[in-house]
């Protein structure tokens, strides 16, 4: 379980009570809470730290839907819980696909919000956790040279160095210099290691693997 | 007997008809006249006497009837009231003169008494000309050397017979009080009467009243002895020299006698008498007349035959028989009654069965009009039914477009219900004893707000969906605004509509039906919500409006939307007319015909601007009739 003191559920809706009830619960349960009456409240200062946010369906000025494309396009890690107050299957359904943890129909029992929004915070450290592995990554890649990216990318093609340095044209002991110059600073311990850094950096492999 | 009764009688029944030759011809004041023949009726009585009038009148009627041209002239003697003989001589000169330029072709005498001045004198005024006399049974003289162009009607007696028929309706009586006036002429003429009553009916002890003062005689027939009867032959003149019209003494003495008064003359009937044989003197004239006419075409006068008749007919006063108690039953045979109380049936029974026969069709008419009325209020009833039955239905359908949004309303206050309870739960089952007590307090009084709140959306949502009749109250205006506001604010809100009211508060309260009228303005409000569904944001507004005028209040909904697409704004009430995709096209009319069933109006317009307003105004309370 996360320290629930360090996150902050953000919670949206127009419903004065209905606001002021699920504070009641998420306090209670420990969380850091912050309320918002309208989307626009909430759209003019996007936080980003862990947290989730439980989302009306229904605003006065703008629709759930409009929000979770709003923070998708800011590339806000915030997990996003879909809160309705009448069932609605197609708006489900785009909301899953958004990348919503989870759609609840009111009424919710406290229960219920409560592991949602659990789930939704575990999903947001997991989000945060692969955002701080591409960063590092990506740092690591930013310092290799264009000739040493060559050979990761070919590497994690599953080329041996000889077809490397053919492919590349040179000879397979520099492939070898560049090949443990990369390994070392993308400290990856192995060519396993490497494929999935290069998964995380959306690197594509370059070359084709023939038999020796 | 005949002279005597002509003595009585004759002086004022002769009439002489002088009738002129149709050759003659006159000139008058220059102007030429055409041939006229004329008559010259002579009578003794001056003519206001009713039996004088009322025979002259029937000489007059016939010569009107059959020979219009003859022209009648009509003199009256009064000898007998002054007999002098150069009166008589001065009449003769006077009448000699008077007629000098006028040619007589006929008299009618009426009596012997005239019959005597023209037969003195060798006829002189009129002398060789063509006579008819009236006399009572004939005349006491003869006439046929002086007067050979006479012919006569001869007037049989009455008293005999109006006598009996007198003792035949009243069969004990045994008295006959006798009355005339006190005039020279009438003591001359009814002297004999009572001394021939006495005569002719031994069994009548006569009572004679005549010559008396009218309060004397007053006196005396108010207190007259039973099965005594009066007969009434003359008053002209009392003997207080009181002198009176013709039919006011049988008036007074029919008031104020104690017993049934007889006369002898039609024209007393309906004066008071009780009725019997009386002589209609229009009658006798009438045969005077035509005895005349008779002459006059040419039969001599030798030849025409003397009728006798008494010209009488036996007629009663219903109101005397019934004063009298007299029956009916015993009246001669023939006898007329006259004067009934209007007994329609008898009097008019054709009419009455007409009357009837009419009230009957009338009747059947309004029995039909009356079930034609209840079988229309029935079909209005029905209609009614119908209309509150297609109400009820679009109240369902408006329900039905509302419901997810009502759900979602409703949902608010169940999830905060929901989650407070929860909190509650939790707070207690990891702190049992714990001593914030006004956190728990807060939650509960949360939870209450909170169902009374979807309780109030609940109510609010079945008061429309009741099912029923129009049933007529006083409805605030804004609190029904208000209302119908609440019921689409959460659809308004999902469509990123504004619904607001603008209303002023002091708007007088409207007679109606709340859940009708609601209705109506829900409709209105939702086609406005519709109609700006489509607008940018800032133009999706729907202002309810209202305002007091003429005695309705005017409840306005206005739009900012594109505005009615029909060629008359007002097309949009007629059923299955719609705007909308998905529009059936009945809401405005049922609600066009809820309004209606108000005794209001309804109406739509563009608006100058953008939009369209629809209306509708409903009477004020207490002004709806």
């Amino acid at each position: 379980m996360t320290e629930r003191n360090a996150v902050t559920v953000h919670v949206i809706d127009d419903d004065e009570s209905a606001l002021k009830a699920t504070a009641r619960v998420l306090k209670t349960a420990g969380y850091d809470v912050r309320l918002y009456a309208s989307a626009g409240t909430f759209l003019a200062d996007v936080p980003d730290g862990p947290g989730c946010v439980l989302l009306d369906m229904r605003l006065p000025d703008r629709n759930g839907l409009d929000i979770q494309d709003r923070l998708n396009d800011l590339d806000c890690p915030l997990s996003i819980i879909f809160v309705t107050g009448y069932g609605d299957v197609p708006k489900s359904v785009r909301a899953m696909k958004g990348g919503a943890v989870d759609f609840l129909t009111k009424p919710v029992e406290a229960e219920v919000l409560l592991q949602a929004v659990e789930q939704a915070l575990a999903r947001n450290l997991q989000v945060l956790a692969v955002k701080a592995q591409r960063t590092s990554a990506r740092t690591r890649y930013e310092r290799l040279t264009p000739r040493e990216r060559e050979v990761f990318a070919h590497v994690i093609s599953g080329q041996l160095n000889k077809q490397v340095a053919f492919d590349l044209g040179t000879t397979e002991h520099t492939i070898k210099v560049h090949r443990q110059r990369v390994m070392e600073k993308m400290r990856a311990d192995s060519v396993a290691d490497l494929v999935r850094l290069a998964a995380i950096l959306n690197v594509t492999p370059v070359g084709s693997v023939r038999d020796a | 007997m005949p002279n005597r009764l002509g003595k009585w009688f004759g002086p004022w029944l002769c009439v002489a008809v002088m009738l002129a030759p149709a050759t003659a011809l006159a000139q008058d004041r220059g102007v030429t006249r055409r041939a006229q023949r004329s008559v010259v009726v002579l009578a003794v009585d001056d003519v206001t006497r009713p039996w004088v009038y009322l025979s002259i009148e029937g000489i007059r009627e016939v010569f009107q009837e059959t020979a219009p041209d003859i022209a009648v002239f009509q003199e009256f003697l009064d000898s007998t009231r002054f007999d002098n003989p150069d009166y008589i001589i001065g009449v003769r000169e006077w009448l000699g003169r008077k007629y000098k330029d006028q040619h007589i072709d006929y008299v009618i005498a009426y009596g012997q008494e005239v019959v005597d001045f023209l037969s003195r004198a060798k006829g002189e005024p009129w002398a060789g000309i063509p006579l008819v006399y009236l006399e009572m049974t004939g005349l006491s003289i003869d006439i046929s050397q002086t007067l050979p162009y006479a012919t006569g009607v001869l007037l049989e007696n009455n008293l005999a017979i109006a006598l009996s028929v007198m003792t035949q309706v009243l069969p004990g009586t045994n008295r006959l009080a006798v009355i005339y006036g006190a005039s020279p002429l009438e003591r001359e003429r009814f002297a004999g009467f009572p001394e021939r009553i006495a005569q002719m009916r031994p069994d009548l002890k006569v009572i004679d009243l005549s010559g008396r003062a009218m309060d004397d005689l007053m006196t005396n027939v108010a207190a007259l002895p039973e099965r005594t009867a009066i007969l009434n032959l003359s008053i002209q003149v009392d003997a207080a020299g009181r002198t009176f019209s013709p039919t006011l003494p049988c008036r007074m003495i029919a008031e104020g006698s104690n017993r049934p008064l007889f006369a002898l003359g039609l024209h007393d009937l309906g004066c008071g008498i009780v009725g019997g044989s009386l002589r209609d003197w229009r009658r006798v004239g009438r045969g005077l007349a035509e005895r005349a006419l008779n002459l006059m075409n040419g039969a001599p006068a030798a030849n025409v035959t003397m009728p006798v008749d008494n010209y009488c007919s036996i007629i009663f006063d219903a109101r005397q028989l019934k004063r009298w108690n007299i029956s009916e039953a015993r009246l001669p045979a023939g006898s007329v009654v006259q004067f009934r109380t209007p007994s329609l049936w008898r009097d008019y029974h054709r009419e009455v069965l007409v009357a009837i026969a009419v009230a009957g069709v009338q009747a059947a008419l309004i029995v039909g009009l009356l079930f034609e009325h209840r079988r229309r209020r029935r079909a209005e009833v029905e209609a009614r039914r119908h209309m509150t039955a297609m109400a009820h239905l679009d109240r369902r359908a408006a329900m039905g477009e509302l419901a997810t949004s009502i759900a979602h309303e409703l949902s608010q206050p169940l999830n905060a219900i929901l989650q407070n309870a929860g909190v509650a739960e939790i707070r207690l089952s990891k702190k049992p004893d714990i001593g914030d007590i006004a956190e728990t307090r807060d939650i509960l009084a949360d939870i209450r707000k909170d169902d009374l709140r979807a309780s109030e959306i609940i109510k609010r949502m079945r008061g429309l969906l009741q099912k029923r009749e129009l049933a007529l109250g006083t409805v605030d205006v804004p609190g029904l605004a208000k209302d119908t506001v609440a019921l689409v604010r959460s659809e308004a809100t999902s469509r990123g509509i504004e619904v607001v009211t603008d209303i002023p508060d002091d708007l007088p309260a409207i007679h109606g039906d709340r859940v009708h009228l609601q209705q109506v303005l829900l409709n209105l409000v939702m086609n406005g919500m519709d109609a700006v569904a489509a607008q940018p944001a800032e133009r999706r507004r729907v202002v309810v409006q209202a305002a007091a005028h003429n005695g309705h209040v005017n409840i306005a909904v206005r739009d900012s939307g594109t505005g009615l697409k029909v060629a008359r704004p007002s097309e949009i009430f007629e059923p299955f007319v719609t705007t909308k995709p998905q529009g059936m096209g009945m809401g405005l009319a049922i609600a066009r015909s809820i309004v209606d069933a108000h005794n209001g109006h309804m109406g739509a317009d563009n608006n100058a601007e953008s939009g369209a307003t629809v209306w509708f105004a409903v009477p004020v309370e207490g002004k709806e009739s």
